[in-house]
């Protein structure tokens, strides 16, 4: 029994190591991107073409059926990227899911933004950074894929 | 976003049944198994229920990955006659839907218009559709409409002011419709979503409009009459920039994936000429084998099915290797080579009709010819028929293939031959591999 008990806290702790490496970083999202979507073309073709989530859920569906694939954990972080990187939010309007990717924050600190912004919409940066649990330099390097 | 991996799934999972004495004896998977029965044990054996959905496996997936989907073909009629060899009304009116997935099979006949039947329909002018709105666009010699793809109902219909309406295409951000006039001088700037009137391109030169083509990035739209002048737009402040002239009436024509050149039919050319965009000067003439053509051609006492001309009908493939080209003299299709400087005639093939136009199908796989033939790409072998739910071809020159994830379009053909710029990219990155 302590065997176990000692193998589910080794676990639990390698798991919070990644997760922190890789929030520290978007190499490995990345990484991920070039595996499953760098296959038959390059990058270039969406890199620095963002879009809304609808419309990359449309790529991601077509390119799948083109034969895009990958493990679960890859297309998660394939999914990461494209929400951090390459995704055209609306606060007041978008879903919690796409506001914690362009956020980077937890889904309970989004799910809290759409829970608010029913009472009163958002009028601008200044109103979200004031939030707890918002990254202000993730915000800022974040602001022209951000509308209210 | 929340990351589980396997390792402490299970490592939880033993660590609850270790604790279970202790705790409630309610305690639960989070589908409701009770813990002490989620174990796989060699008297027990267990297995967690399924899932097809790739988001319940662990990490947060985007739901494109996975989903089902359909790759469907829309033809809507009537739209095409095989250059007069058939009645164009023989399949009736409507848009039928055929299952790219299942040797083109029948899906069912969309209802567009009430039509009675003392009377003769109007034939389809162009299709376009878009996934943004998930709308398709149907134009007819009197009238543009959308049909919403979710619950295939029409959402809007527009006459605008009794001279529409010619090819519809729509640009990529799904908000533009770009819409020949009904052999006016000038094209309509729609609003896609309501179908609204945004404003129109005059093109003084280009009366009798007729084709058009739209640049991939949608600001460009070249604006064919039937006639020698085509004039080219800008889509944003609809004004028209320049003209390109051919040596003959201009028949269907294609661009380029960055709009630089147009290859067109022309009227008196089993063949086609190629213009380049910049100068506004057509560059090249390239005519199909003089045996093929020229003295059938010349002589006025031969008739010929099709369009008035001896090629109607021209596509690129997607990533622009090849150049389809109708031929009406022989009724097949012409094959160019298009990776070298200038396209070179690579081999023909028969079709089993009058093709007159060209339509190719997603990712380059299939292409829709309007003698109801569907053509693998690659072999260029005929495998498929395009036919109504009573077993009719269908010699509609309207049609789109269209891929869905559920009910929502995902992506889509426009019905001109245009080259894609992924396309084009995917085949040069492939090259220098
Ligand atoms: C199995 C091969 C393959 C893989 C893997 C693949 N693609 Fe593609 N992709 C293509 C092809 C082929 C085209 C060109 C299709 C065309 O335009 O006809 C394309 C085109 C595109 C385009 C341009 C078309 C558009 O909708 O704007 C984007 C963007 C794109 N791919 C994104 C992705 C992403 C993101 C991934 C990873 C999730 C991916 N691709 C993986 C084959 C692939």
């Amino acid at each position: 029994m302590k065997h176990l008990l000692a193998w589910a806290i080794i676990g639990a702790t390698m798991t919070c190591i990644t997760v922190t490496a890789q929030a520290a970083s978007d190499v490995p999202d990345f990484a991920a991107v070039k595996t499953v979507c760098g296959k038959c073309h390059t990058t270039a073709v969406f890199e620095g073409k963002p879009r809304n989530w609808d419309r990359w859920n449309d790529v991601f569906a077509d390119m799948t059926q083109r034969g895009a694939s990958g493990t679960n954990e890859d297309l998660g972080r394939v999914t990461r990227y494209f929400l951090e990187n390459l995704t055209l939010v609306n606060i007041n309007t978008s879903a919690a899911e796409e506001i914690a990717g362009i956020l980077g924050v937890s889904d309970e600190v989004a799910e809290a933004i759409t829970e608010r912004r029913r009472k009163q919409p958002f009028a601008g940066l200044a109103e979200l950074r004031a939030l707890p649990g918002v990254d202000s330099a993730k915000l800022e390097q974040r602001r022209s894929r951000i509308s209210f | 976003m929340s990351f589980h991996t396997p390792t402490l799934a299970a490592a939880l999972a033993l660590t609850i049944t270790v604790f279970a004495p202790f705790t409630p004896a309610q305690q639960t998977t989070k589908d409701g198994v009770r813990m002490e029965n989620a174990v796989n044990r060699p008297d027990r054996p267990y297995r967690p229920a399924g899932s097809s959905d790739p988001r319940d496996a662990g990490p947060h997936v985007a739901r494109g990955f996975g989903k089902v989907q359909r790759r469907l073909v829309y033809v809507a009629l009537p739209g095409g006659s095989a250059g007069g060899q058939f009645s164009s009304e023989q399949n009736g009116v409507g848009i039928v839907v055929l299952d790219a997935d299942r040797n083109f099979e029948f899906v069912k006949r969309i209802p567009t218009w009430n039509v009675p039947a003392s009377m003769s329909p109007e034939e389809v002018s162009g299709i376009a559709a878009s996934p943004t709105t998930n709308m398709i666009y149907l134009a007819t010699r009197g009238r543009l409409a959308a049909f919403d793809l979710a619950s295939d109902k029409k959402v809007w219909e527009q006459t605008y002011d009794g001279t529409c309406c010619e090819r519809p295409e729509v640009t990529p951000d799904g908000k533009t419709l770009v819409v020949g006039s009904d052999l006016k001088d000038f094209w309509y700037i729609i609003n896609a979503q309501d179908g609204a009137l945004k404003g129109k391109i005059q093109a003084p030169k280009s009366n009798f409009a007729h084709n058009m083509a739209l640049s991939a990035d949608g600001n460009t739209v070249f604006m064919a009459p039937n006639g020698v002048t085509m004039t080219v737009g800008d889509v944003p402040s609809m004004k028209a920039t320049k003209t390109i002239t051919f040596s003959d009436h201009v028949r269907p024509f294609v661009i380029n994936h960055d709009a630089t050149r147009v290859y067109a039919n022309l009227n008196n050319l089993l063949g086609f000429e190629i213009a380049d965009v910049k100068t506004g000067q057509v560059i090249k003439r390239v005519e199909a084998p003089a045996e093929m053509w020229k003295p059938q051609w010349a002589d006025v006492k031969q008739r010929f099915f099709g369009h008035g001309c001896p090629s109607h009908g021209i596509a690129l493939t997607p990533d622009e290797s090849e150049l389809w080209v109708v031929d009406n003299i022989n009724y097949g299709v012409l094959v160019y080579d298009n990776t070298g400087e200038w396209p070179t005639l690579k081999m023909t093939f028969p079709t089993t009709a009058s093709a007159d136009w060209i339509t190719m199908g997603l990712n380059g796989q299939y292409a829709f010819l309007s003698s109801a033939d569907v053509v693998d790409v690659k072999t260029k072998k005929i495998v498929g028929q395009m036919k109504d739910e009573y077993g009719k071809p269908m010699h509609s020159e309207k049609l789109l293939e269209m891929s869905f994830a559920n009910g929502k379009l995902v992506r889509t053909v426009s019905q001109f031959g245009e080259g894609i710029p992924s396309a084009v990219q995917t085949r040069l990155s492939a090259r220098q591999k």
